[in-house]
């Protein structure tokens, strides 16, 4: 077998990560929301004023729990499966490049989940309840196009950034994660200061496409920068 | 015999550290071979440079011809299991046999199995939580299993009582005669391995003391011993590896040449064949002047 | 078991002979492979190897390609007359010299013989 697809069922072989944890936090999420909602309603609190509603959306709980857990699995990936894998005769090249596809795999089994679930909670007019939980603006406000752009392009970036702090802790030890996220402050500050001034037509032009797009260039990134740390990074033990 | 693996004035320097210091040395196809020295002595760092698991910082590594750095050909046939080595987190042993097969195309199931019996590896522990003893027969288990043509053993007995060393011996010579491969393993346990090598490299201070065949190494020093006065005559001409004295008595641990036997007899001194175990722990007190 | 200094394959080629001469493998029968030789004595095949290699360059062992390795027609009276040739060297030199540095005479010897064998 070719070592790019090795490495790539390597990383799936962390079955309950890889399988187990998406649908988990999926549902969990979900649960948590339903029990909010509820919880408010038996308060006595109206759950179907649109203010309310338009609060429900407004929550991102999906996204903050994936995209935790996803750059946590891109950190995994590259520290404790790159040493396995050098082990075993694997080039950094291909270690790099089978981690890339693993990212491609696992972001679109994680789509699938989400969708799965933005489908049924849509069906189910939000869980019967109006608990909005992946009908929400981050993710598109229940737009099949934007929902698609955002989770796909979200999902492999936060695995790529992830990869990409493990790689260079790697490589530089405790200096690399701190370097990397000084470089993010000092490029979301430049960003900024570049923005405020357009706000307006910032505000304007906004849509899922620009931001899925600057999500799959961080994603892109990361990853060259993950795959350039590891090239001459020494594999150590534990 | 041809060289499988051929490392050529390699130093490694980790800032001020030198780890390995001009190191030349080629290690022959289908052989088994010993790399022996004293903790810090460089034997992890050279397998390690040798399958570039890290860079040299001069010199060069040749595997069949090749340089291995980035290169699948050649680094796709080895395998190298560290003492402390890494596995991904949540790995059990099921995970380990998945993934086996997929990385080495000999893999042998049949013998991972066998492996995992004899040595009692627990399935139901994730490989962070085992013992000791269970991690070096789980590095065993890869490192036989996988057939690899150039397999690496670091220390391979850490927390392996007797019995079990004895099984893990038993078991490499047992596969590697239906299996010739080269093999290298870094060992302190002279004694109980000298018989299982083809051929020995000794390091210390991250120099090549000896790069030889095993049957030529057991020849290379005697022990004399006999009283000081004669003794004292004797060893003038020969380099004495080590030396020590007991009242009137003397023993000293030269490098073996044709005329040694004849100079001592003359002089009524012992001539004992010295065991390797011997020339390491002599080679390795020695200090680091001495040794350059 | 092989510790006396000497070459590990020439213990294993002493060992073989020592077995001929018991009567452990007789003439004509086939004997343990390279490999088997090695895993049971626990050595390097490429030491069991040297071994064979020897027996066989002194006529002891006899390889049928293919088959394997079988003990030669008139073995037992080769080990028997080499081993005859070293008696005096590995046995009855060092015997003497330690007998005459604890002051036994010759016939104290043969009377220490004598006495042991009967």
């Amino acid at each position: 077998m070719k070592r790019t697809e090795a490495v790539v069922r390597m990383h799936f072989s962390r079955r309950f990560s890889a399988f187990f944890m998406p649908p988990i936090l999926g549902v969990g999420v979900v649960l948590i929301m339903v029990v909010v909602v509820w919880s408010l309603g038996a308060a006595g609190v109206s759950t179907s004023s649109p203010e309310v509603v338009d609060g429900f959306r407004n929550n991102g709980g999906i996204v903050w729990t994936l995209a935790g857990f996803l750059l946590s699995l891109g950190v995994q990936a590259a520290t404790s499966c790159f040493a396995f894998a050098t082990s075993l005769g694997t080039t950094r090249r291909d270690y790099v490049v089978g981690t890339g596809m693993y990212f491609v795999l696992q972001t679109l089994y994680v789509t699938a989940i989400l969708a799965t679930l933005l489908a049924l909670e849509k069906v189910t007019g939000h869980w019967f309840i109006n608990a909005y939980s992946l009908d929400v603006r981050a993710l598109g406000s229940g737009d099949w196009g934007a929902f698609l752009l955002v989770v796909l392009s979200g999902a492999l970036s936060m695995q790529a950034v992830g990869a990409m702090f493990g790689a260079s802790w790697l490589r530089f030890g405790s200096r690399g994660p701190l370097l990397i996220s000084a470089v993010l402050v000092a490029v979301l500050v430049g960003a900024i200061l570049i923005i405020i001034p357009r706000w307006a037509a910032v505000v304007a032009a906004f849509s899922m496409v620009w931001v899925s797009l600057v999500l799959i260039i961080l994603g892109a990134v990361s990853l060259m920068a993950a795959g350039a740390f590891l090239r001459r990074t020494t594999v150590r033990g534990t | 015999m041809t060289a499988a693996i051929e490392v050529t004035n390699l130093t490694k320097r980790y800032g001020s550290i030198t780890a390995l210091d001009d190191v030349t040395v080629s290690i022959q196809q289908d052989s088994i071979t010993g790399i022996l020295g004293r903790n810090g002595a460089g034997k992890t760092v050279l397998m390690s440079v040798i399958t570039a698991q890290e860079a040299p910082t001069q010199g060069t590594v040749r595997m069949f011809g090749q340089s291995p750095w980035e290169n699948a050909s050649v680094l796709s046939g080895t395998c190298f299991i560290r003492d402390n080595q890494r596995y991904p987190d949540e790995y059990r042993l099921a995970q380990l046999l998945r993934v086996g097969p997929l990385f080495y195309e000999n893999w042998d199931e049949a013998l991972a199995e066998r492996i995992v019996e004899t040595f009692e590896i627990p399935g139901g522990r994730s490989i962070r939580k085992l013992s000791r003893g269970q991690l070096s027969a789980v590095g065993l288990l890869m490192g036989l299993a996988s057939r690899a043509p150039i397999t690496f053993f670091d220390e391979p007995y850490l927390g392996l009582d007797i019995t079990a060393r004895t099984l893990f011996y038993d078991l490499l010579l047992e596969d590697y005669a239906a299996h010739p491969r080269t093999v290298v393993v870094s060992t302190h346990l002279i004694e109980e391995m000298e018989q299982l090598l083809e051929r020995v490299v000794i390091l210390h201070h991250g120099r090549v003391r000896e790069n030889a065949d095993i049957e030529d190494l057991r020849q290379r020093a005697v022990r004399l011993s006999g009283r000081t006065a004669d003794l004292d005559r004797v060893v003038g001409g020969y380099e004495v590896l080590r030396r020590s004295t007991l009242g009137t008595l003397s023993t000293a641990l030269v490098t073996s040449t044709d005329s040694i036997r004849g100079d001592a007899a003359a002089a009524g001194v012992d001539v004992e064949p010295a065991s390797i175990h011997e020339l390491v722990a002599a080679y390795g007190m020695q200090t680091e002047e001495v040794a350059r | 078991m092989f510790d006396d200094g000497s070459p590990i394959f020439q213990q294993l080629a002493d060992q073989i002979c020592g077995d001929i001469l018991r009567g452990a493998h007789s003439e004509g029968e086939k004997v343990p492979s390279i490999n088997e030789l090695a895993v049971f004595y626990r050595i390097n095949p490429a030491t069991a190897n040297r071994a064979v290699a020897q027996l066989v360059d002194r006529g002891v062992l006899v390889k049928q390609r293919g088959i394997g390795m079988f003990v030669a027609e008139g073995a037992r009276q080769l080990v028997a007359a080499e081993r005859r040739a070293k008696l005096v060297e590995k046995h009855i030199a060092p015997l003497v010299a330690e007998a005459t540095a604890l002051g036994i005479d010759t016939e104290g010897i043969v009377a220490l013989i004598r006495k042991e064998s009967s």
